[in-house]
């Protein structure tokens, strides 16, 4: 990046990609229970979430849209909203992105270059099978990984050092 | 088509609680009501008289139904008012999409439909989710009914199999005489006891007929396993061959639909891989399967009747030893696995960087780069060095105890032979047998592995041949005299259930008619002709060809009367000349000639040195896009269909090539009833009527003068392509 004026000139100089100010920004939930974003005098009467970097940043550059995919504008921070807006958007998200924790791992168990799970998600049990094992479990740092299933559903492991020994050895060898 | 044959309820299941737990959840539609409970609770139940849809909404790895309601005075309301319903996973999101066509269904027509052809997404034994494409879980699958399967498919072979197997075993005993050889050599004529009766007095003669009976038991061995494997390789390639041409068969069969379940890798690995590893199975693992265990049995016997006693130190350890191993490899397994990814992490890593060094190069990363690459290299010669310790010390240990039983038999075996109540010979032959019984333990231990590849090979198979061509004909199927026109009826239709891609399209195209499909891409034109050409049916609704179901019409008359070019074009491997007379297979040279000079083609073969035997080479590559264009339109003419497909047929040409290409087309579309899609919307100028579709319904129909008049979606996208027309001439 180059530096003209002590200002710098990126990407983000030359377009500009609609960040909201959070003063200006109203969210909240009608009388059916779905999210509602004000936007100064603007009323969106019902908007959808994305985030920006779901991994990463789960909870900073939400990108906020019309039912119809259209962007309003993208939200730096949940943090800067204040408290009570800020709880309702993050449940808004835990909504959309819905990615249950497994906190134990029965069996893995391979048949024909399918992985059958069988985990526990908290108390409940739960079977999936993963096609291409390799692609479908991904590392996100040293320690939490995504395992996504046949069906399109994503399931995390959020410190796979942290969960008992026997889980981590099922799960180890498929990680690196 | 359809059948009615799958579930015939209004029930469907869910899976979460709005707050996202785990649940067991049931939707119910019956009498104009849709109910949702939860563990036995209902939490929604309402009538659907007021709404105006029942809405699946997914997110990520979730979804959640939701009711429409009708808006007041006919305003049409957004989704800010919906009732909602439930929130489920993935896994029932093809469930419930069948539930909401039935739900919108009987609001659109107050008549109550039923949820059809439910995918089912879970073995109901089991509970463990099923592959798609697959009808069987795979670990509740009926093994014994696979046998016998297989067996009525061997049943031609049995005989030779059985002669194989039989030779094979003779081999096995001959090989067996050795041991046995070596106990006579030391017991009568090397250190001959005192009641030894030896065959010869003199020991030199004995020990020469011994000698040369070792060497005719080890030719004749030899020889019956290759008398054998002749028999076993026969009978294999004939066996894979008539299975591969019953898979290949069926999968040619096989609808557009359910082959789009599948990849064609997916197929392919079923047609050459799977019937590959069934043979290797029946030729190899099998038969030295039977000859490996009729030989333990034997010297097993063999044994018994020389020592009980030693036979059960032999035995002993067995147990053991196939546990141990079992564990070993299962271990050393995970240890190399492990090992191979890493090593085909870092290989990709490579792979990026030296592909696209240019990028590497004009960023300046090399660094970044060589430090992510040696990342990788590090972390895998760590695993490797210790995957490298761990064989090298655990591996001898392990074929110290798996050898543990030799000890037992050295020991005991010795006292036995000092006490004098065992001889000299019969210790050698025991402990000679002892390798034929400790060799094939390691094996053993992978017979279920094997048997498991091959019963999952097989289901696989078995799966192909039993599918039912979801596009097939009817009973007694209609020939008629095709004139060319077309009627979509109330189509509708989506690749997933839960995704419509089509919403109630009718249209009406008179014979010798030329349309022009225009819209945004996704917009639904390929589906539209697809379905013409009768690759996937209709979810409700119809389309006629002069007034006849396209169900009803037999697929001969119809694929001879349609004719298709497509943006891609798939050229064979073969000659320019095959390649054309593909589309009519008796087509005269005459013919061949005067279809490649109707579509322009002729000129450009003929320049070829070998003309019209020109052999192309994979896929047709050393050709230009525009000449295997033409070549795609030579196949249509020679065919000379009532009803003519253009998709994109011009387009990625340069204007010149694409004007020959127009010439070409303009004299094929004579006469004809043609739908053509463009995107270049100057291409589709002399259509007599252009249809704009618009998210899976026809939003406009007229000429190109009425549609830019009516300044609508059509005018916009003449106008957008105009612009950019314009940004091309002047830069």
């Amino acid at each position: 990046m180059q530096e003209v004026n002590n200002k710098p000139v990126g990407a983000d100089s030359m377009i500009d990609i609609g960040m909201f100010d959070p003063k200006t920004l109203l969210f909240y939930t009608n009388s059916h229970g779905f999210l509602c974003l004000k936007v100064g005098e603007t009323d969106h009467k019902r908007v959808k979430l994305a985030r920006v970097l779901p991994f990463s940043e789960p909870y900073r550059y939400i990108s906020v849209a019309t039912m119809e995919s259209k962007e309003i504008g993208i939200l730096k921070d949940v943090a800067d909203l204040p408290e009570a807006q800020a709880a309702i958007v993050r449940e808004e998200l835990e909504h959309r992105y819905y990615c249950p924790v497994v906190t134990e791992i029965l069996s893995i168990k391979e048949k024909m270059g399918y992985f059958y799970f069988d985990v526990k998600i908290s108390e409940h049990k739960k079977l999936f099978a993963v096609k291409d094992i390799s692609k479908s479990i991904k590392m996100l740092d040293e320690q939490s990984i995504i395992i996504t299933d046949v069906d399109g559903n994503r399931y995390q492991i959020r410190n796979v050092w942290a969960i008992d020994s026997k889980s981590r050895r099922r799960i180890e060898p498929y990680l690196y | 088509m359809q059948t009615e044959t799958h579930e015939t309820t209004g029930v469907v299941g869910f899976d979460l609680t709005p707050s996202g737990e785990m649940c067991e959840g049931k939707l119910t539609f019956a009498d104009g009501i849709l109910r949702a409970e939860i563990d036995g609770k209902e939490v929604f139940a309402r009538s659907v008289d007021d709404a105006r849809e029942l809405k699946q909404f997914t997110d990520i790895g979730c979804g959640t139904l939701e009711l429409a309601l009708k808006g007041a005075d006919g305003i049409e309301p957004d989704d800010s008012e919906n009732l909602f319903v439930c929130r489920f996973t993935m896994a029932a999101v093809n469930d419930i999409a069948e539930l909401c066509k039935v739900v919108n269904y009987y609001i659109e027509t107050g008549h109550e439909g039923r949820v059809m052809h439910l995918e089912k997404s879970r073995c109901p034994k089991c509970g463990r989710p099923l592959i798609a494409g697959l009808e069987v879980c795979i670990f509740c699958v009926d093994k014994s009914y696979i046998w016998r399967r297989l067996f009525k498919l061997m049943r031609p072979y049995l005989k030779p199999l059985i002669a194989s197997s039989l030779v094979l075993i003779l081999s096995g005993i001959m090989m067996a005489m050795a041991p046995v050889l070596n106990g006579i050599l030391t017991d009568h004529y090397l250190a001959p006891s005192e009641d030894a009766k030896p065959y010869f007095s003199n020991p030199a003669v004995g020990v020469l007929v011994i000698a040369g009976l070792l060497i005719g038991a080890r030719a004749l061995g030899e020889f019956f396993s290759i008398v054998s494997v002749r028999i076993a390789n026969k009978i294999g390639s004939r066996f894979s061959h008539e299975l591969r041409c019953e898979a290949y068969d069926k999968v040619q069969k096989l609808s557009m639909s359910s082959m789009s379940k599948k990849t064609s890798g997916d197929l392919m690995k079923r047609i050459s891989s799977d019937t590959q590893t069934i043979r290797q199975f029946i030729v190899d693992q099998g038969r030295f399967m039977i000859e490996q265990s009729v030989m333990f049995v034997i010297i097993a016997i063999v044994l018994l009747v020389t020592n009980p006693l030693l036979t059960l130190f032999v035995f002993l350890p067995v147990p053991l030893a196939l546990l141990f191993i079992s564990r070993f490899f299962k271990y050393i397994h995970f240890r190399y696995e492990k090992q191979w990814r890493l090593d085909s992490r870092s290989n990709s890593i490579l792979h990026d960087i030296i592909k696209g060094i240019r990028v590497v190069k004009t960023f300046g990363n090399e660094e970044r780069e060589i430090e992510k690459f040696s990342n990788a290299r590090e972390k895998l010669a760590k695993v490797s060095m210790s995957n490298e310790r761990f064989w090298a010390e655990v591996f001898p240990v392990l074929n110290f105890f798996v050898g543990i039983g030799e000890f037992f038999v050295l020991y005991f075996g010795g006292r036995m032979v000092l006490n004098g109540t065992m001889s000299l010979g019969e210790l050698i032959q025991f402990v000679l047998f002892l390798s034929y019984i400790y060799q094939p333990l390691r094996w053993m231990t992978s017979i279920p592995r094997w048997l498991a590849n091959m019963v999952t090979s097989l289901v696989k198979l078995f799966e192909i041949f039993d599918e039912k061509p979801e596009i097939d004909d009817v009973q007694n199927p209609v020939e008629p005299e095709l004139k060319g026109g077309i009627t979509f009826e109330n189509v509708k239709f989506g690749y997933k259930s839960y995704e419509p891609v089509l919403k109630n399209v009718s249209l009406e195209i008179r014979p010798g008619e030329m349309i022009g499909l225009v819209g945004h891409s996704g917009a639904g034109k390929s589906t539209m002709i697809n379905m013409v050409m009768r690759l996937y049916d209709p979810n409700s609704g119809a389309i006629r060809l002069d007034g006849v179901d396209l169900r009803e019409i037999s697929q001969k008359t119809l694929h001879e009367n349609i004719g298709v070019v497509f943006q891609e074009t798939f050229l064979f491997t073969g000659s320019v000349y095959e390649n054309i007379r593909y589309a009519k297979a008796d087509a005269t040279v005459e013919e061949v000639v005067a279809a490649a000079k109707a579509a322009n083609a002729h000129e450009f073969i003929i320049k070829l040195p070998d003309g019209y035997n020109t052999i192309l080479g994979e896929n047709g590559h050393t050709l230009s896009g525009g000449e295997r264009q033409r070549l795609a339109i030579a196949r249509a003419v020679l065919r000379n269909p009532k009803i003519l497909i253009l998709d994109e047929a011009t387009s990625a040409l340069d204007p010149e090539t694409e004007a020959k290409i127009q010439e070409a087309l303009g004299r094929l579309v004579e006469n004809r009833t043609t739908i053509a899609i463009a995107h270049r919307l100057s291409t589709l100028r002399h259509a007599d009527r252009l249809v704009v579709i618009e998210k899976g319904q026809i939003a406009e129909v007229g000429t190109h003068k009425e549609l830019l008049e009516q300044r609508g979606i059509y005018y916009r996208l003449v106008m957008a392509q105009k612009q950019t027309n314009k940004l091309h001439t002047e830069a």
